[in-house]
């Protein structure tokens, strides 16, 4: 048998089966005797978590009910050699094990390891992530705390004055913008990072009028020179240095080409503006330092209160866990890490390892080198594919998976070459376009470096399963004769005809269509373009779907809830009156404001949606569209239903939500609709891990380049920047070094995050394969994706339209024709009415449906007036109740002899007696001596003559039915009343039967005497209810049972009948 | 010491029927007296009431009544034992006291449970968040009869300990010690302790009345539970165990009656396949649920059915697919406290008190109850929002509303509106966020409490007085706040105090009242008890015994194996017990349905509990564990019932204008045309039922409010004649940034928001771009001759005529040539050519500036004047955010545009004039439409030529 490598890295291309690697080697070695929580295993989501631990458990599965795939893991699992019995050992241990199975994404290990240590790391107490709803709320909090500073409102300004923007109007959405360029490149890294550079030197004013006025003084001798000297000057007087230095004379003086519309530039002007020429780069130069410094300030500002803010508000994004994981370094105290965890990590599986970031790492690495440097016989197994990092942005470093054989010695790097995804065609198409990738001309020297460490990366893609049919081409859209149609309209025609072509085709086939980024809103546009695409519809949508929105009767509700809170709202006043929910609220439109029904629809909706909670509201304004809508409308509202039900368990309490902040919760969450999941629309990023029968990539008609807002330079990939700044353009390249070293690495990085992008995109194709790219008259779009795939299939001239500009080896442009149907899975039958029945009679033993009560709980007729129960000063009266009650408690018979004061005192229940305190306390026992000594008690608790027997705090439970009446009390439902009966004296007869009995309510409220009358009808339920009690327990008739109320401190016995 | 009798009652039949016949049979036999020497432990709250509830119903069917023994849970049976002088502090006093205590810890000291980041002093909420960790802690321990001194536990346990978590505990202990001492003071026990004290091996337990102790299938006893009983059978008191088994199962159960962990985790439960079934989603779960009962609903009546769910997160969406089938059910769980409306308003007004942002004042006055009370009618809400919309007011303070300058429709609403608002607050001393001690907090929110709900009379019954109750009894507590306590926690406010107040509420539940025609839902705990016939439990997945409690970062699994606490082994032998047991009772008649969810709530996948795969035979468990992993990938929702009509509906339909009745248009503003060339429909909407959409302003300045403010600003400097007509760059400069502020002043009064004043910087960069261009312009020779001319003209087509109105920002005429130029300010947008002609296609998308024109012969200062089109040009006065989108920007067309215009303008008139609106909204949609893409149901997709700008 062979044993695994201890430390193994697979490059894994698209489609070779990770999944499948991963599994066998979690089963081997869960078989070679590793205890499967010692076992890490992290991949890149949730579902890809949930998809290795079901195959898992599947394959085992199979291998036990199925000799020939028991054989065929055994090829993987070697260590499955005693066969059966072993894979029955396996699946047992699995199941067994299932809920301790470390299999998830590593944000969820992060996130699992920081709450085991959210002492250490200083987090609060209870903490949770962060999500989209809270980060907005906090993030806005945060920006105006750092806004109203005074102190910084003009570095705010100068900032966004600077900032690429320019003075755009919303701060805040501003701010937000400089935080996703430059926050995290602020946080983790040194100060110094940001603020190098030494201030140029510039000229004073007058020193610069005088440079101006000699260079005004010139006196060119060509047309050209002249004019142009106008215009510079012209651009000096506004102090546009950029301009001035970016064109004319100046900018050839500047690159040391001294002639100018083919004539010399004269020696004057040269040397008149070559200090003018210092003087600008200078001011340019150094307003991008201010500017790294005012960014680096205002982020490190903004680091500070969003920190705190988050910090007091318990919420964590997964980055900041990261980050502070990597900072605390936990992770380096393994004795700790294993008791906290309550397992040690012996087992390493990685997947997706190029994505992982500088600062996920730095948790990781410790656990790693520990697990390199143990004698024992721990692994690790990584994955991953640096063509596949899509993750840049998101601080992903494949460099770390480049360099890791090197961390790693005694590693082994398997490489699988075979996709078990695609077919042939399309992987013709792959291997067409990136084994060629470093001939296309890119944009500059460095840019081909980058085309060639790619391709370096890049090996031979061969099919596992060469006879699966496919397509694979790149094509041309349209063009408008009238010039009216943009590029992106005709792309949209082209992809909606391809698809289009394809569903009706195929109608089972599941087709992407991938973008490189959303804009001009051109997903949304494309699944508009499908849904109303005549005359062949395709049902399609955006993938994780569209928010419900896309329902024009969702949008219904959703205004009558807009209305509510702004009645204001006229376009949804409007809305909802020009529906049919505005009939069913009897609200028409009506223009003039004052309108009695409509106020009153608006307060109510207002109190339901407080009292009840969205679902509730929203579902009855959904039955009442129910009949004019469509299937698919249908299904929307009840989502809506749905969602408005589930998001209270992410906010809090949906019902304290403002409407329009739930209708925003609703637009910005996406819910898939399920009738269009077949066809879907998505980023590339987005297609990540999934694979789709068809794919169609258009959006190709982007520049690789994009000017960005921040850039870092890397002295070694692996480590965080030595240097960092803001973007300002390719003129100073020159002048600073570093800023130029930056914009190289940015480029770089930029031409590989694109060869990345286009790889992922290609090879999502199972079968067919559609690039669509613009036809363009010119040749001017060597800059873009699609003038690199043309450069490399030799094909750079200009492209007519609708055309087919190359097919791949192998294409069967009919491959849906042996598209295999997949059977329909037999759908469940709908379900029709379902009757449940209401129990015949309430059920005696299971005590469901039977309420409980106490007898307290039926005096004044069941009802609390709030003002007199909550005022705060019935406390005292209770324990002042409770004492007495629990002095009388101790007396069976009165025989004359009354308690001393103080003894009372004494015996009192610590609890009560606090809560009334000393004074009080004496109060008490003083009153109930006074009553003691009263003639009416001493009576009443006077031993009468015959066989009797007294019970105090006589407990009792007794069940009523529904509809018993208790004085004027009726129960409305069955229910079992409990309590105790203060004072019960039962009277037998010589035989021992009990013949009737007293029942005593003991009361401590301070009455007067007028008020007796009706303390005795608010108390009547409650005695009726012991009276009824006593008759069950002794089997005594009512009416032979007297039950009277006792006003402790008026001394006064009152009957009640 | 006398044994532990073990009574095994079966499994076969439903276990508290068994156990209520049991108890008649052997201790209650009808004596009054005897009654109370019984105590019955059970394992929870719900099996107390359960079982309560079938002895008064077995004695009901006898026509009696019972005495009830006591019935407690297994954790609170000790607590009756403690000794009656004691005063034992209630949690929320010892939340309180911790918090205090802690907050006196150095940060060294606290460094083991805090560790880099101490809280900070005044920061109380943080305090009371550790306080409840700290305290949950100590419950912990105590739970399972273990002290906070290390000292005092095990060997091997404290050996497990690593150094961190060394002084974690003896941080927790010093922390206890300075609580108790603290409580001492105001003569309080601390509950733990207490109960060790009681524990104490050289201690005698006092039992008191107690003679009789009966376990009720109490299969995981705590630790403390477990020294309990051994005491008390020290002293005399007889032990009985009714276990929930067989007598033959007699090995799998230890002397106390708990499961043998070792057996039930490798234990065999036989569940017949066709009881499981696997479903994805939480919706498809839910339907699968409404499938089952279709299945059994000849065979069961409501009461006979409960419904389970082993994820409380799910029962509010089985319970709507039930209500959506009309079938009644009831959450046995109760609904949340802090969803109740009482707890919203205090929510609110902590929200209120601790920001004062005018969002809060906004959501507080609509909190109905508050709405009530203030009569509020829709007119002051209208209000509000064009205040808000106007001003932009981040902040409400008391003298809010005393804008200078502008006119705002029905201020004097929102000023008594105000006023009625801070005079509530007022009395009940809310407002000033001024910290006091807690007393006197509590004091304030009763006071706000009675002020709203006061006058009200409710009955007991009622949710709303039971939240109010439990509202009113955590204030009572935090009256009741002893001084020493107070001092020491120091200063606090009302928010923090109503946010304690909240939290602690977090898990309380207001009870639904009982319904017998209702189907119970219940979750995983009571499913284990429930002895109706048929049940149905939903979820079951690995999640359900979980791994480490998240969070708890004092006991890991490991530690609390060592205590003898409650670890996933154990709570998965008791559940793989009770699964077996849930089984065993329906087997021969019943039904009991396992509803595997595949998915969460989130979408995310879940893993099938270990539970489900407990198969004997290897090849029922292959099958078993494939059937549990089964891929769900697409489902298809499934909709109730009732939200399925007979037919297909046509859909929302878009309204039709000529639904509508109005009169002819008779007047049209400039401004308002090119809303009609680029969708007539839509200009419908906007200018003839003129409908608005009124948000809540934010906190800076929307594009729209910010181009008014650079325009006043402008304007200001056109009306000054003593600086307009300047060529100096800086003495322009110099006077427009000052109407700047003027302007500022004038629209947003004294105090504006940090967001704005930024802003407000911004536009001063603008104004250096104007500057630089207006001294331009006057060096050129132009001067300003008039400013906000508002002029209107009547055109005459379709025989009657329609007025066109307009202000003309600003006319200049030159000083030698006598030209005249009429000039738009514009802060942002297209060029002036670019925003009125399409050259693509040679349409105009805007008429603003030719329509100028019919307005100069009204301007009496041009009358002298060759207003001619040679000598009259029209443009823009770009403000933009950069140079290339700054200057004058004069409109110069092809003149084939301006042959057409006057016919196009007569078209445009005439349409608008008779109506033509369309029946249909222009698609895709021009970009101004936002607010109408729901009525026009275009998805918000507009126009690609217009996106970019
Ligand atoms: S429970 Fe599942 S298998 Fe059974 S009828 Fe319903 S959907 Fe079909």
């Amino acid at each position: 048998m062979k044993r695994f490598e201890r430390f193994e890295i697979i490059e894994a291309l698209a489609g070779s089966g990770k999944t499948q690697e991963l599994m066998f080697r979690f089963l081997r070695l869960v078989k070679s005797g590793v205890d499967p929580r010692t076992i890490l295993a992290t991949t890149f989501s949730r579902k890809a978590a949930g998809e290795i631990r079901d195959r898992i458990l599947e394959s085992i599965a199979q291998a036990v009910l199925d000799p020939d795939a028991m054989h065929q893991l055994m090829q993987h699992v070697p260590e499955l050699d005693d066969g059966q019995v072993g894979c029955e050992a396996l699946l047992r241990e699995l199941t067994s094990s299932m809920h301790r199975l470390n299999i998830g994404t590593i944000d969820s290990f992060f996130v699992k390891t920081a709450q085991s240590f959210s002492d250490a790391l200083g987090m609060t107490p209870g903490w949770s992530i962060l999500d989209g709803v809270h980060e907005d709320e906090v993030f806005s909090s945060t920006v105006s705390s750092l806004t109203s500073d005074p102190k910084n409102t003009e570095q705010f300004a100068k900032l966004l004055r600077w900032s690429k923007s320019g003075a755009k109007v919303p701060v805040g959405k501003t701010l937000r913008e400089m935080q996703r360029q430059a926050y995290n490149s602020v946080r983790d890294t040194e100060p110094s990072a940001w603020l190098w550079g030494k201030p140029f030197n510039t000229m004073n004013g007058i020193d610069l009028a005088k440079a101006i006025n000699t260079l005004a003084s010139c006196s060119p001798s060509f047309a050209r020179h002249a004019t142009d000297l106008i215009k510079a000057i012209d651009k000096l007087a506004r102090c546009d240095w950029k301009a001035f230095v970016t064109s004319g004379m100046a900018k050839n003086i500047r690159s040391d080409k001294h002639d100018y519309y083919g004539n010399d530039i004269e020696s004057e002007i040269v040397s008149a503006m070559q200090p003018l020429i210092q003087h600008a780069i200078g001011v340019l130069a150094n307003r991008l330092l201010e500017k790294n410094k005012a960014t680096h300030s205002l982020m490190h500002s903004l680091n500070e209160s969003w920190s705190t803010a988050k910090h007091e508000a318990g919420l964590y994004s997964f980055d900041d866990v990261t980050f502070r994981l990597s900072f605390i370094e936990v992770m380096k105290n393994l004795v700790e890490l294993q008791y906290r965890l309550d397992s040690s990590i012996d087992h390493m599986l990685i997947d997706e390892f190029q994505d992982t970031s500088l600062t996920q790492w730095s948790v990781l690495k410790p656990i790693v080198d520990e697990i390199h440097q143990a004698e024992s016989d721990r692994s690790l197994f990584i994955v991953g594919d640096v063509k596949q990092s899509l993750y840049g942005f998101r601080g992903g470093e494949p460099a770390l998976l480049r360099n890791l054989p090197e961390r790693l010695d005694e590693s082994v790097t398997r490489k699988l070459d075979k996709s078990w995804r695609c077919s042939s065609p399309v992987l013709h198409a792959v291997n067409t376009i990136f084994e060629k990738v470093h001939e296309a001309k890119l944009l500059n020297d460095y840019a081909c470096d980058a085309a060639s460490e790619w391709q370096n990366d890049f090996i031979h893609h061969v099919s596992a399963k060469p006879g699966q049919v496919g397509n694979a081409v790149i094509q041309t859209a349209g063009v408008d004769p009238r010039g009216l149609k943009t590029e992106l309209a005709l792309s949209i025609e082209k992809v909606v005809e391809i698809v289009a072509d394809i569903h009706s085709h195929a109608p089972t086939a599941e087709i992407g269509i991938l973008v490189r980024g959303n804009t001009k809103q051109q997903i949304q546009r494309i699944v508009h373009a499908l849904r109303t695409n005549e005359p062949h519809a395709v049902p399609a949508s955006e993938f994780g779907g569209n928010p419900l929105t896309d329902s024009p009767a969702v949008t219904v509700i959703l205004s009558a809830l807009l209305m509510a809170d702004d009645p204001g709202n006229t376009v949804a006043r409007f809305h909802v009156c020009s529906s049919e929910l505005g009939r069913h609220l009897g609200i028409l439109w009506k223009s003039d404001k004052a309108d009695e029904t409509f106020e009153t629809v608006c307060r109510t909706i207002r109190r339901r949606l407080n009292a009840k909670g969205y679902a509730e509201v929203v579902s009855d304004f959904a039955e009442e569209l129910i009949d004019s809508v469509d299937d698919r409308e249908r299904l929307r509202l009840w989502q809506l239903i749905e969602f408005a039900e589930s998001c209270s368990k992410d906010i809090g309490p949906s019902n304290g939500l403002r409407p329009s902040e739930f209708v925003k919760l609703v637009k910005k969450t996406q819910v898939p609709d399920p009738a269009s999941s077949l066809v879907q629309v998505m980023t590339v990023h987005k297609s990540k891990g999934l694979s789709f029968d068809a794919v169609v990539v258009c959006d190709l008609n982007q520049p690789i380049w994009k000017a960005p807002k921040a850039m870092q330079l890397h002295d070694d990939p692996c480590q965080p920047p030595t240097c960092a700044g803001m973007y300002a353009g390719d003129t100073l390249d020159k002048d600073i070094p570093e800023y130029k070293r930056m914009r190289e690495e940015l480029h770089t990085q930029q031409v590989n995050d694109a060869l990345c992008l286009l790889y992922v995109a290609m090879t999502r194709a199972k079968h067919a394969l559609h690039m669509v790219i613009p036809a363009r008259k010119s040749t001017n779009h060597l800059k873009k994706l699609d003038g690199l795939l043309l450069q490399i299939i030799g094909e750079l001239q200009a492209q007519d339209p609708d055309k087919i500009v190359w097919t791949a080896n192998g294409s069967d442009p009919e491959w849906y024709k042996t598209f295999a149907i997949p059977v329909e899975e037999e759908k469940p039958s709908q379900i029709g009415e379902v009757i449940i029945r209401p129990p015949k009679e309430v059920a005696c033993c299971h005590g469901h449906g039977i309420a409980s009560a106490s007898p307290s709980s039926l005096e004044g007729g069941g009802k609390i007036a709030i003002s007199e129960r909550f005022d705060g000063k019935t406390n005292v009266g209770f324990g002042w109740g409770t004492i007495v009650h629990y002095w009388f408690e101790q007396i069976d018979w009165l025989e004359g002899v009354v308690p001393t004061i103080e003894s009372l005192m004494v015996s009192a229940p610590a609890q009560d007696a606090a809560l009334l305190g000393e004074k009080g306390l004496r109060e008490a026992a003083v009153s109930f001596t006074k009553a003691l000594r009263s003639s009416a008690l001493q009576k009443l608790l006077a031993k009468p003559e015959g066989n009797v027997s007294v019970f105090n705090e006589q407990a009792f439970a007794v069940r009523v039915e529904k509809g018993t009446q208790f004085a004027e009390f009726t129960l409305k439902e069955h229910t079992d009343v409990q309590g105790f009966i203060d004072r019960l004296v039962v009277f037998y007869d010589n035989e021992g039967k009990p013949q009737r009995a007293e029942v005593i309510d003991w009361k401590t409220d301070s009455v007067d005497s007028s008020e007796i009358e009706s303390k005795k009808k608010h108390y009547a339920p409650q005695l009726a209810s012991y009276r009824f009690a006593v008759s069950k327990l002794f089997g005594i008739p009512m009416g032979k049972i007297s039950t009277s109320l006792v006003f402790v401190k008026k001394s006064k016995i009152v009957a009640v009948a | 010491m006398n044994a532990i009798q073990r009574h095994f009652l079966g499994w076969d039949k439903p276990f508290l029927p068994a156990v209520a016949k049991w108890l008649q049979e052997h201790y209650l036999d009808g004596e009054l007296a005897s009654s109370s020497k019984v105590l019955v432990l059970v394992s929870g709250q719900e099996v107390a009431r359960k079982l309560q509830n079938i002895l008064v119903g077995n004695a009901s069917a006898n026509d009696n009544a019972i005495v009830p023994p006591a019935i407690k849970t297994t954790s609170q049976c000790l607590d009756r034992l403690i000794d009656a002088s004691l005063q034992i502090a209630d949690s929320i006093t010892v939340q309180i006291a911790t918090a205090s205590v802690l907050r006196e810890m150095a940060h060294e000291e606290l460094y083991p449970i805090v560790g880099v980041r101490r809280p900070h002093d005044t920061d109380m909420v943080a305090w009371f968040a550790l306080a409840k960790q700290v305290c949950s802690a100590f419950s912990t321990l105590s739970g399972g009869g273990v002290s906070s001194d290390k000292t005092t536990w095990p060997e091997h346990a404290e050996a497990v300990l690593t150094d961190s978590a060394r002084q974690q505990f003896d941080t927790l202990h010093v922390v206890q010690q300075n609580l108790q001492t603290q409580l001492l003071k105001d003569g309080l026990s601390l509950l733990e302790p207490s109960r060790l004290l009681l524990l104490d091996d050289d201690k005698q337990i006092d039992a008191g009345e107690i003679e009789h102790v009966i376990l009720v299938g109490a299969t995981d006893l705590s630790g403390m539970a477990v020294q309990t009983v051994n005491k008390l059978r020290e002293v005399g008191v007889s032990i009985d165990a009714l276990v929930r088994a067989p007598e033959t199962e007699q090995n799998s159960f230890d002397a106390h009656g708990c499961v043998k962990v070792s057996h039930w985790l490798d234990a065999t439960i036989e569940i017949p396949d066709e009881n499981i079934h696997v479903a994805g989603s939480p919706s498809s779960q839910s339907a699968a649920v409404i499938r089952q009962l279709d299945r059994i609903s000849d065979k069961y009546t409501s009461d006979q059915i409960v419904i389970g769910s082993t994820d409380e997160k799910l029962i509010p969406i089985i319970q709507r697919h039930l209500s959506g089938h009309s079938i009644k059910s009831r959450f046995a769980g109760g609904k949340a406290a802090v969803e109740m409306p009482v707890v919203i308003l205090l929510q609110a007004l902590e929200k209120l008190i601790a920001t004062k942002s005018f969002s809060s004042y906004a959501s507080f006055i609509r909190h109905p109850d508050i709405a009530k009370m203030l009569k509020l009618k829709n007119n002051t809400l209208q209000a509000l929002d064009d205040y808000s919309k106007q001003f932009v007011p981040e902040f409400v303070d008391e003298i809010a509303w005393q804008v200078p300058g502008r006119k705002i429709h029905n201020i004097e609403l929102l000023i008594t509106l105000h006023k009625q608002v801070f005079e509530m607050l007022h009395e009940c001393n809310s407002i000033q966020h001024k910290r006091s001690d807690i007393l006197s907090c509590a004091a304030t929110i009763r006071t706000f409490l009675l002020a709203v709900y006061g006058g009200e009379t409710l009955d007991k019954t009622d949710q709303k007085l039971v939240s109010l109750q439990k509202v009113f009894s955590i204030i009572d507590t935090f009256d009741a706040t002893s001084e020493h306590v107070s001092e020491q926690l120091g200063l606090v406010d009302i928010p923090t105090i109503i946010h304690l107040l909240v939290s602690i509420l977090e898990k309380a539940t207001i009870p639904e009242y009982p319904n017998p025609e209702s189907i119970e839902t219940v979750g995983w705990l009571e499913s284990m008890v429930v002895d109706a016939p048929c049940l149905i439990v939903v979820g079951m997945t690995a999640d359900l015994v979980g791994g480490n409690n998240p969070g708890d970062v004092f006991f890991p699994d490991g530690l609390r194996e060592a205590l003898g606490l409650e670890t996933v082994d154990r709570r998965l032998a008791r559940d793989a017990h009770a699964v077996t047991a849930m089984q065993q009772m329906r087997n021969e008649s019943g039904d009991l349905v396992w509803i595997v969810g595949r998915k969460n709530t989130e979408g995310d996948p879940l893993t099938p509990s270990p539970l489900l795969m407990c198969c004997e035979d290897a090849k029922v468990l292959a099958k078993r564990a494939k059937r549990l992993v089964v891929s769900i990938e697409r489902e298809d929702p499934e909709v109730p019932k009732q939200f399925i009509p007979e037919q297909e509906g046509s859909g929302i339909p878009v309204p039709a204008p000529s639904d509508y009745m109005h009169d002819p248009v008779e007047k049209v503003s400039v401004t308002a045309i090119k809303d009609f060339i680029a969708c007539p429909y839509r200009f419908w909407l906007k200018h003839v039922l003129k409908l608005r959409v009124k948000e809540e302003g934010g906190s800076e300045l929307d594009p729209m409010l910010f181009g008014s403010l650079v325009h006043r600003a402008v304007e200001l400097f056109g009306i000054d004649t003593s600086v307009r007509d300047s060529e100096e760059e800086q003495v322009i400069y110099k006077n427009v940034s000052s109407c700047l502020d003027e302007a500022v002043q004038e629209m947003f009064g004294e105090t504006v928001s940090g967001a704005i004043r930024i802003q407000v910087e911004l536009a001063r960069v603008r104004i250096e771009e104007f500057a630089k261009h207006q001294a331009k312009s006057a060096q050129d020779g132009w001067r300003i001759l008039c400013t906000e001319e508002k002029h209107k003209a009547k055109v005459e087509v379709n025989g009657t005529k329609i007025e066109v109105s307009g202000i003309i920002d600003r006319v200049d005429v030159h000083q030698d040539s006598g030209k005249i130029r009429v000039l738009d300010y514009k802060t942002g947008g297209p060029t002036a050519n670019g925003a009125h002609y399409k050259k693509q296609d040679g349409m105009w998308i805007d008429l603003q500036l030719p329509l100028y024109r019919l307005l100069l012969p009204k301007i009496r200062k041009l009358d002298s004047y060759d207003k001619s089109d040679a000598n009259v040009s029209l443009g823009y006065f770009r403000i933009g955010d950069q140079e290339s989108k700054a200057g004058i920007d004069l409109l110069e067309l092809p003149d084939q545009a301006h042959e057409g215009v006057g016919a196009f303008i007569d078209a445009v008139l005439s349409d608008i004039q008779r109506g033509q609106f369309g029946e249909v909204p222009t698609n895709p949609a021009p970009k101004y439409s936002d607010d109408f893409a729901w009525i026009c149901q275009d998805n918000s997709i507009i126009d690609e030529f217009e996106g970019d700008n």
